[in-house]
């Protein structure tokens, strides 16, 4: 159960300052590692300047990109060369050529870093399994179900991991983890590999809030469909990027926040985190635009505590005083809204 | 059973290419340098295809960003959209939105402008045997975009095939292929009649075919290539000089054998009474690393020895 009132968080990753970003793929691991600590540091800092609760794993400055991260710690994984994703943008997608085990932590260290030096409520992100499963070429399974499983088996190995971690430094305090799964949803006719494979990721751990973010999905509805079927505290999803610049959208002008009445009408029970500003964008949404966006959200699910406000996405392809401003007016907006509750 | 092999679609670039349109973009290296370094490595691609046998081959298009955006650039009426989820994979395309369909100039000084597309020409210049234009194919041209002003699909059609004529006949293209990456469902082909009785047009199709799709067609399609789905290949046949199916997978790096994929291709020739069939990939190699697409390819000469 939430406890807390339209608590805000944000969502992973965050730019990188650039003595971070120069180094990170060719710099020895006795020059990136203090980078990484020292980015973290200041983006804490920059998170708690601007009022967030939850300070996530303070934008991801230990990883480079959601897949390769994984990939690098898993066997059974080989890598023949890039992939383009659009334009002249590459990433490393990995063939599956026997089975795929967890060769050590992947956010390990960087949980035991956060612990020693930060007090606050920490969210972990994870890349989940389906889409692993969905990014990776596949010549050693039978199929995506049986990849997507297998992903599944790893992820519960690894959260397992953070919990001893977690359980060991803040004993009684709350352990979260947000799974990100973008690629849920482009292929509905999978969405049972997709409950599947989440529900192992998750499977016999208790004690913790289990979330899970989905960006930039063409039908929502589908996953709101399987909700009820996902062994998942709540979800933080992304609406802002559908929706007007200016206070007053009327209900056909806002389909992003007006399906949040289908939600509500599937699920009373898991969380919204309700994404409020677009990290597509430059524009700073006004303090007035994202109240009256909490307002409509708090119009359709009365109840606050189910309510947690973020960004639509990570904040990486903004720049740091962008994203700064962003999450300062999500904090100032919430305040007032929540302050007249 | 002859066995003939056709490679159509966006082909993965080399590591150096890549790096020198990184160069181009950061204004380290020119528009000329960057045009020198399309043409020289296409024209290897082209030559490569045509000495390891591959019977058919689509211009490498290199610097296309994705299927559509050339023509978002050249079309008048057109202008390029937001980035888009290419069907269900982790690729993206900018929509093309259409506003217009009136006017058929072709703005063929946008290819070079570089601003949304590395510049270069649409086509290689080459004559090489069984060089081929590639176009996307109308049906899913205007299911992937965002059109505007009740534009119908029979208007867009025409327009398109229109333009895609004028830039045969610019580029001195003898033959064409084009790829539709959306099923028909109950269109109708008609549309690029002009094309069909003009050229020799090789049509690689997705999903399920039926005969209503090729109902008005007027010429001979040299080709209809298809998934391989139950009835398809009769379909293509019908229909075609040489039914062709999609048997390489571009989506995948496990590499197809070539004994297993003769035996495959015997049976389905057998079952459909066909001696002649082309083999073609499923989707551009541009879904694959560069080392993948090129074993791929070699796999694909060797069938068709």
């Amino acid at each position: 159960m939430v406890e807390k009132i339209l608590e805000t968080q944000e969502i992973g990753s965050f730019r990188k300052p650039e003595y971070l970003s120069r180094k990170f793929h060719t710099g020895s691991e006795g020059e990136v590692e203090p980078l990484k600590e020292r980015a973290t540091i200041e983006t804490l800092q920059l998170f708690n300047r601007a009022g967030l609760e939850n300070i996530g794993v303070g934008g991801e400055m230990f990883r480079w990109e959601m897949y390769e991260h994984f990939a690098q710690y898993i066997t059974g994984l080989t890598f023949y060369g890039m992939v383009r994703s659009f334009d002249n943008r590459y990433y490393k997608k990995g063939s599956i050529v026997s089975d795929l085990r967890r060769t050590s932590s992947l956010h390990g260290d960087e949980l035991d870093f956060l612990l020693r030096n930060s007090k606050g409520e920490i969210k972990i992100p994870i890349t989940g399994p389906y889409t692993m499963m969905d990014w990776s070429f596949n010549e050693h399974y039978r199929d995506r179900e049986e990849v997507a499983v297998a992903f599944g088996r790893i992820l519960n190995e690894e959260i397992r991991d953070l919990k001893k971690r977690w359980d060991a430094a803040r004993p009684g305090e709350k352990f979260q983890v947000q799974i990100d799964e973008p690629a849920t949803t482009t292929h509905p006719a999978e969405m049972d590999t997709v409950v599947e494979s989440i529900n192992r990721s998750v499977e016999g751990i208790g004690g913790a809030e289990f979330s899970l973010h989905v960006c930039y999905s063409k039908d929502y509805r589908v996953l709101y469909d399987r909700v009820p079927e996902m062994k998942l505290q709540g979800l933080n999803l992304e609406y802002a990027n559908r929706d007007k610049l200016v206070t007053g959208t009327g209900d056909s002008d806002r389909p992003g926040y007006n399906d949040i009445r289908y939600f509500s009408e599937i699920e009373d029970r898991k969380f919204l985190g309700v994404g409020v500003t677009d990290v597509h964008i430059d524009e700073v949404e006004s303090v007035p635009v994202i109240e009256d966006r909490i307002k409509y959200v708090l119009g359709i699910i009365d109840d606050p505590e189910r309510i947690k406000i973020n960004p639509d996405c990570g904040l990486r392809t903004r720049s740091r005083e962008i994203g700064y401003e962003k999450l300062r007016n999500m904090v100032i907006a919430r305040e007032n809204v929540a302050g007249k509750l | 059973m002859k066995i003939e092999t056709l490679i159509y679609g966006i082909y993965p670039k080399s590591e150096e290419l890549r790096r020198s349109i990184s160069k181009y973009e950061r204004e380290k290296i020119g528009t000329p340098e960057i045009v020198k370094e399309f043409e020289r490595e296409k024209k290897d691609l082209i030559e490569r295809f045509g000495s390891s046998g591959i019977s058919y081959f689509s211009d490498p298009v290199l610097n296309w960003y994705d299927i559509f955006r050339p023509f978002s650039l050249m079309f008048t009426g057109f202008e390029l959209g937001q980035l888009t989820r290419y069907k269900e994979t982790n690729t993206f395309y900018r929509l093309p939105v259409v506003h217009d369909v009136g006017d058929n100039t072709i703005r063929y000084e946008r290819l070079l402008e570089g601003k949304e597309n590395p510049p270069a020409e649409l086509f290689s210049s080459s004559t090489a045997n069984g060089h081929l234009a590639f176009f996307p194919g109308v049906h899913s041209f205007y299911a992937m975009s965002d059109i505007r002003r009740n534009i119908s699909e029979e208007e867009f059609s025409a327009f398109v095939v229109k333009n895609y004529m004028q830039i045969m006949k610019r580029y001195g293209m003898r033959s064409a292929v084009i790829f539709d990456p959306v099923e028909y469902g109950s269109a109708s082909l008609s549309p690029l009649n002009p094309l069909i009785e003009k050229y020799p047009v090789y049509l690689v199709t997705t999903g399920k075919l039926s005969k209503k799709n090729f109902a008005g067609i007027g010429g001979d399609l040299a080709s209809v290539i298809s998934d391989q789905m139950p009835g398809n290949i009769n379909v293509a046949s019908e229909n075609s000089n040489v039914p062709g199916i999609k048997a390489i997978d571009a989506r995948n790096t496990l590499m197809e054998s070539v004994e297993e994929l003769k035996h495959q291709v015997s049976r389905i020739g057998k079952d459909a009474h066909v001696d002649r069939i082309i083999v073609a990939n499923s989707e551009s190699f541009d879904f694959l690393p560069r080392q993948i697409a090129d074993r791929k390819v070699e796999v694909m000469s060797e069938l068709g020895e």
